[in-house]
């Protein structure tokens, strides 16, 4: 019994769970901070499409490596209304969007790409610019 | 044109479109039983507007929604004709 906890506890431990998001203001400070692009996920529980993205594609992309690079968060317009209207006015969900720095480092200055609605994989890191290497 | 009409007129012009409204003013499109986008706007109406401009238009390129697209696009005029007599 012993060695089959044992046993469990190291499947267990060899595939942790991915850390915890930064909320929207600490990911945009860390992304001034250090310089890598912020990926925002802009999406709602009740929302199918955001689902699909949610629990399928994004995990996915995590575990490609994709999201490596960068400062990756989420907000919900239902508990982030004024943010999210900011970052897409009343547009449709899901939104994924890419803000890269165009200034100096710290300074407030960044380009802007987007993705709407359910998308593959390989759109999403298309948009952030990742190339898979084929193993 | 009423929101129901609207949302009739764009899940009939396209089989395997679904609009459907959920939860207040919003609104949920799927494709064949895959979920595409949701819309949030602040009206019904807006929600589904937002949401068939994106599915026709970003994806006007899909063969299958092409031959749809006057009755949807039909209707979106409608709406957008509607929307200034009203600011009028």
């Amino acid at each position: 019994m012993t060695a089959l906890l044992f046993a469990l506890s190291l499947v267990l431990s060899s595939d942790p769970a991915p850390p915890p998001l930064k909320g929207y203001a600490d990911a945009r400070q860390e992304s001034l901070d250090s310089g890598k692009p912020l990926l925002v996920m802009v999406s709602t529980g009740w929302c199918p499409a955001c689902q699909v993205m949610k629990r399928r594609i994004m995990p996915q992309v995590r575990e490609d490596g994709a999201l490596d690079g960068l400062v990756y968060t989420t907000v919900n317009p239902d508990h982030e209304e004024e943010l999210s209207k900011i970052l897409i006015g009343n547009g449709p969900i899901p939104e994924l969007i890419l803000f890269r720095h165009v200034g100096k480092k710290g300074e407030n200055l960044w380009t802007k790409d987007v993705l709407v609605g359910s998308q593959s994989v390989e759109a999403v890191e298309g948009l952030i610019g990742y190339k898979k290497v084929a193993k | 044109m009423r929101e129901v009409e609207l949302l009739s007129a764009l899940s009939l012009s396209k089989p395997g479109i679904e609009i459907r409204m959920c939860k207040g003013h919003k609104v949920s499109v799927r494709m064949h039983g895959e979920p595409l986008v949701c819309g949030i706007g602040t009206t019904l109406m807006d929600a589904a507007i937002d949401c068939a401009r994106w599915v026709f238009n970003v994806r006007a390129d899909h063969p299958e929604l092409e031959e749809q697209i006057p009755e949807v696009l039909a209707a979106l005029r409608a709406y957008d004709e509607h929307s200034k007599a009203l600011q009028v």
